[in-house]
């Protein structure tokens, strides 16, 4: 077991190498009466083609699937669903999947270590049919549908299929109807057993819970999994852009716009640096204390939905700025303006430590909740770093960090603007 | 009783409201005016808040007001409109880290009660009106934020289905006013409002954190102990949908793949009345979890619908179901969903479903005091249910509701409007 500690703020958690293979985070917060809990495979969307090491090629599974297969795992194989298990504990329980892993997690008060018995079985215990996997054909077809409608959701995956020409990142996580009607329970257990397997997996905890009871329910329950293989397709992304422009009408009042920088992709530590400098750009660039939303604000370019942030992940790095806008180019075209002056001056000091102390409070204020520390828990550990890696990067952070990203990545010929228009 | 809360009155109709829980690390304040919906008073109050927070006096811009934030280690100031019952409130609220975490040794629970009470009492006047500059883009705005309650179908369908089922009461009203009146909104019509708001409007400050609130109290306390307030009652009414002889049924046509239906029903229970546990218990049955009966069938029988979901508007006694549905389902989900609606009244569902709907309900009023807005949440909802309890008193509660008064409560639903969108 190891402890992993920062002093700065006083706060602790434990990392534990289980014996079945999984890691095991344990996040024990004093006077908080209820517990996160999240059972995650290092598996998203993105992962469509894999293969075992040994083997000759890769195996292609339709997009869609990794989402598919959450779904399906809340089924039992007599018919019955997981959330009937979790009712008798009173535990909410859910679970999402993102671009590069698939999170199953429950909340509770009391009644913890039942619940916990019930996420580490029935996420360990798959059970996939015909019949049932054409069931939930009808519901995920719902799904990707109400998603279709959302002209937010539509702006983002637009501008994700602009910048990016392989990149699976540029599908959306749900697949297509067309794509999730070639799925079939034969292909879910091919994919499940690739993919969750323990090595492959973390089980975090945050909040109120009793170590020695929890980690004898994990021996109890898990048994020792066999070494993870696995080989995911590493795509050849070049580093332009796909398109520059991507429009769509939707039922939308007014305009809605991402723009969309596209940077070197990066792993570990060194991509939570990447991230946390390419927040300290987006704050400088586009914040309420900026020169830019000052100036686009005031001639009613942009309204106080305008904001940015960062997607990383394997293969992908990406600065977005997204809002609503009667004139979405000329929005662009005044952020181009801005970062070709930036790379002359540079971000001033003055900006450099605002935007230093504004992460810092930013980073404080996630140990108030338990899902928040949980969830950054999963995302670093698969990152590859600890909960308190940006502390330290904050700390260490050098205005030059954040110039040189400026001057050598934040290229406005590498970017697309994606548009979604309100249907005339 | 609610003990973890200290509620005090400042001046008449002014309150301060403070919740300790030294586990978290930020300190939240936030102060809310409350006023009874009124058409012609709703456009200028929703525009209020959304001027106070662009600064106070001696801040020329916005930008140099954000810029003052940040450096106090991202202090977060926010502005909303909300709508409880027949009630408007006008929202402002700002956190910040406890003075324990900054790096230098500052009073950050000071300065922000500093900087919210600026904003209220000290507002970016010009020759005593509000800046038109500042009005004129909010009122932009305000205008395009309405405009945009359209990009979100499953919102707007909801917020359809009340206006209709609420119509005559002042809770149809949109709680961000109408554009028409908001487009001839002037400086001196809303610092008119302003200054009859700080006179006359319930005033609601909420203190959560682990600081000290007495620090936080005292400075509110003297600073607005020269503001004129009007005597009279503050006191906040309930005022429940009544029940209709003829249901309302609309329908619009979008550009949308999937169609939108949402069902409301009225109940004649107050949320003062004990009768609301039972009430909460049965609508968590019917639809407000992932085993519930609309879950269960709507979705995981029938594959109709990927949400179908109920719940309860205990301050305007309105119950509402919301899903989205293909065209061609419409009518078989809509006969599906009043069925499961018999079955509950019938006394179809076990006591272990009885039993599974009193955890969950008890499992989340039990981890409200793990969250700063949680905790405020709970309290205002408390104010205008006029009841004084803890979330572990209504644990209580519910855990002592049978099945037969959750058949009773249910009985009481009677369909009041539907309202769909159609592709």
């Amino acid at each position: 077991m190891k402890i992993i500690e920062c002093k700065q703020i006083n706060e602790k958690y434990m990392e534990i190498d289980h014996e079945t293979g999984l890691k095991i985070l344990l996040y024990p917060m004093e006077g908080y009466k209820s517990s996160h809990v999240i059972f995650g495979t290092n598996y998203g969307s993105i992962d469509n083609s894999f293969k075992n090491k040994d083997d000759k090629d890769f195996i292609e599974v339709p997009d869609g699937i990794a989402h598919f297969l959450e779904h399906k795992l809340f089924e039992n194989e007599d018919g019955s669903d997981v959330f009937s298990l979790f009712a008798k504990t009173g535990a909410s329980a859910n679970a999402y999947t993102s671009f590069d892993k698939t999170c199953y997690l429950f909340s509770c008060v009391d009644d913890l270590e039942e619940s916990l018995k019930i996420l580490l079985s029935f996420v360990r215990n798959p059970y996939f049919s015909d019949e049932t996997v054409k069931k939930e054909q009808g519901i995920i077809g719902q799904e990707i549908e109400m998603y279709n409608d959302n002209g937010n959701w539509r702006v983002f995956f637009n501008l994700l299929g602009a910048l990016y020409h392989k990149n699976p990142v540029k599908t959306d996580i749900a697949g297509s109807i067309e794509s999730i009607s070639q799925i079939d329970y034969n292909i879910l257990y091919t994919t499940y057993k690739k993919f969750y397997n323990l090595n492959n997996m973390v089980l975090v905890l945050a909040g109120n819970f009793n170590r020695d009871n929890i980690l004898k329910i994990i021996s109890d329950s898990l048994v020792k999994d066999v070494e993870f293989k696995i080989e995911k397709k590493i795509y050849d992304e070049p580093t332009n852009v796909y398109k520059k422009e991507v429009e769509q009408n939707l039922s939308v009042s007014m305009p809605l716009f991402n723009i969309g920088y596209k940077l070197k992709e990066c792993h570990g530590k060194d991509m939570v640096k990447k991230e946390l400098i390419a927040s300290f750009i987006i704050e400088s660039v586009s914040s309420q204390s900026s020169n830019l939303y000052d100036k686009l604000y005031k001639n009613g370019l942009i309204n106080s939905s305008f904001g940015g942030e960062t997607i990383a992940g394997p293969g992908y790095f990406s600065i977005i700025f997204g809002g609503e806008s009667n004139d979405p180019k000329k929005v662009y075209e005044e952020l181009k303006k801005t970062i070709e002056d930036l790379k002359i001056t540079g971000i001033s000091k003055e900006d450099f430590n605002r935007c230093k102390k504004f992460f810092y409070g930013n980073m404080i204020k996630k140990f108030n909740s338990v899902e928040a520390v949980a969830n950054s828990l999963v995302s670093n550990y698969f990152k590859g770093a600890t909960l308190f890696d940006e502390i330290d990067i904050i700390n260490n952070l050098n205005i030059n960090d954040i110039n040189k990203m400026i001057r050598e990545e934040f290229l406005n010929e590498i970017s697309s603007i994606s548009i979604i228009n309100p249907i005339k | 009783m609610n003990d973890s809360l200290k509620r005090v009155e400042l001046k008449n109709g002014i309150y301060f409201n403070s919740t300790i829980e030294k586990k978290f690390k930020t300190n939240r304040i936030s102060f809310n005016m409350i006023t009874k919906l009124e058409e012609k008073e709703v456009s200028k109050n929703a525009i209020i808040p959304f001027i106070l927070e662009k600064g106070y006096e001696g801040y020329d811009s916005f930008k140099e007001f954000s810029i003052m934030l940040d450096n106090m280690y991202g202090t977060s100031l926010s502005s909303d409109i909300r709508k409880i019952g027949d009630y408007q409130i006008l929202n402002l609220s700002i956190s910040s880290i406890d003075d324990e975490y900054c790096l230098e040794k500052d009073s950050l629970l000071k300065d922000i009660t500093d900087i919210i009470l600026n904003i209220i009492l000290r507002p970016n006047f010009i020759n005593g009106k509000f800046r038109k500059d500042i009005l004129d883009l909010e009122k932009t705005n305000l205008i395009q934020l309405i405009e945009s309650e359209l990009n979100d179908k499953r919102t707007f369908c909801i917020n359809k289905l009340e206006e209709y089922m609420y119509k005559e009461k002042p809770s149809n009203l949109n709680k961000y006013g109408k554009i028409e009146d908001i487009k001839k909104l002037t400086e001196k019509d809303i610092t008119d409002q302003y200054k009859k708001l700080l006179k006359s409007s319930r005033i609601e400050i909420f203190f959560t954190g682990c600081g000290e609130s007495t620090i936080c109290e005292n400075i509110i306390k003297e600073r607005i102990s020269k503001l004129e307030r009007i005597e009279k009652n503050f006191d906040l009414d309930i005022n429940l949908v009544k029940s209709r002889k003829n249901i309302i049924e609309e329908e619009d046509i979008f550009d949308v793949n999937q169609c939108k239906m949402a069902i409301g029903f009225s109940t004649d229970i107050s949320p003062d009345n004990h009768k609301i546990y039972a009430l909460k218990l049965g609508v968590t049955l019917y639809g407000g979890m992932p085993f519930s009966k609309l879950f269960k069938h709507v979705r995981e029988k029938l594959s109709l619908c990927y949400y179908c979901v109920s719940r309860l508007d205990k301050i305007n006694g309105g119950i509402l179901v919301d899903c989205g549905v293909e065209k061609n389902n419409i009518e078989k989900t809509k006969k599906e969903i009043l069925e499961q609606l018999e079955f509950m009244k019938s006394g179809d569902f076990s006591e272990d479903d009885l039993n599974n709907a009193k955890l969950a309900i008890i499992n989340g009023y039990k981890s409200f005091s793990d969250s700063l807005s949680m905790i405020e949440l709970w309290n205002i909802s408390q104010l205008f249910s006029k009841t004084n309890n803890s979330p572990e008193e209504e644990c209580r509660y519910i855990n002592n509701v049978k099945k037969e008064d959750v058949i009773e409560a249910i009985k009481t639903l009677e369909i009041n409007s539907i309202y769909t969108i159609l592709n």
